[in-house]
């Protein structure tokens, strides 16, 4: 039994090697029968892998597939983008009445009302005093 | 051959028309792909419909500086790796197994009737349903090493696994190929 690294062998067939490796697998392969056996059944193995059957190719199905995915993701995409533009509308719009409520605290006279509503309830709210009704004491 | 920036840009703006100009002259290179790798039409063209979406969404991130068919390539290895094989499938059992197993080889070695064989001795066959009985990542790296004549530095970055990996996988899932051939008798030198 020869323990010597098999590995080599698959790297050898890939053409993985380093020169010198190589050459001492090369010299080794000269006096160990199993490891020739190994590396020429490895060897018909790697022709077969390589030499498979032909594959066929759809051409036009593939075609079909390819126009019938990319029509449906491109309308979809677009139906998105729509959607979102008009999500966007809609939030240019809120945010202009948004702003015309704001500029509704500086019309003039805004103040004026505000401050007339205060002082009545000032005027309203404050508890009158029953001297203050029936005047200074004399 | 590479597709020209023009019209990935203007996949990028999603335009319809460049879809069919980017994808049409890769589509025979994805499809052998896809087939070498489930060796079955129909699980192949829905991993092809797969890479299509995944393009069109994923475009917006391709980088204009490095080439299109490898990052084309890895979105098709990834969906074939993602793409759950039927369930009914004769071989969906052995992906639980333990490849260090020894049963492994005796398991993958039943599937064929020694009598049907002596009668077909169809190596290639043989050989086609004992790769598609090998699970991840097994098969992929038959794939990669054999459809696209990759080198295992190249195998080791599409698959982002550590070169030791990719060099002891090819090399187990060979053994595991040879052993069973032999098994077979068909590997008399
Ligand atoms: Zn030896």
């Amino acid at each position: 039994m020869c323990n010597f690294n098999k590995t080599l062998l698959h790297e050898y067939i890939d053409g993985e090697l380093a020169p010198l490796e190589v050459q001492i697998l090369e010299e080794h392969l000269k006096s160990c029968s199993e490891c020739r056996k190994e590396l020429n059944q490895l060897k018909i193995l790697d022709w077969d892998l390589h030499h498979q059957d032909a594959i066929e190719v759809p051409y036009e199905q593939l075609a079909q597939l390819r126009k019938s995915t990319f029509d449906d993701c491109c309308r979809e995409y677009w139906e998105s983008q729509e959607t979102s533009n008009l999500a966007e509308v809609y939030k240019i719009q809120t945010s202009s009445m948004l702003m015309a409520v704001n500029y509704m605290h500086y019309l003039p006279g805004a103040r004026l009302i505000k401050n007339a509503g205060s002082s009545t309830r000032n005027y309203v709210g404050k508890r009158l005093n029953w001297r203050q009704l029936i005047g200074p004491k004399r | 051959m590479d597709i020209s920036i023009h019209v990935i840009r203007r996949c990028k703006q999603k335009e319809r028309e460049a879809f069919d100009i980017l994808l049409s002259s890769y589509e025979e290179q994805l499809y052998r792909l896809c087939f070498h790798y489930t060796r079955n039409h129909e699980n192949s063209m829905d991993i092809m419909q797969e890479v299509f979406i995944r393009v069109f969404r994923a475009i917006d991130s391709f980088d204009e500086s490095r080439p299109f068919w490898p990052w084309l390539k890895r979105i098709a290895v990834n969906s074939c790796l993602n793409y759950k094989r039927d369930e009914k499938h004769l071989y969906t059992a052995l992906e639980d197994l333990d490849m260090d197993k020894p049963d492994l080889i005796n398991v993958i070695a039943s599937h064929h009737s020694l009598e049907e064989e002596i009668i077909v001795r169809d190596t290639g066959r043989i050989i086609e349903e004992s790769i598609l009985a090998l699970p991840e990542p097994y098969r992929m790296v038959i794939t990669l090493r054999y459809l696209e004549n990759m080198s295992y530095q190249e195998i080791a970055s599409y698959l982002d696994l550590p070169l030791g990996t990719v060099k002891s996988t090819l090399c187990r899932a060979r053994n595991i190929l040879r052993k069973q051939c032999q098994a077979l008798g068909l590997m008399e030198v």
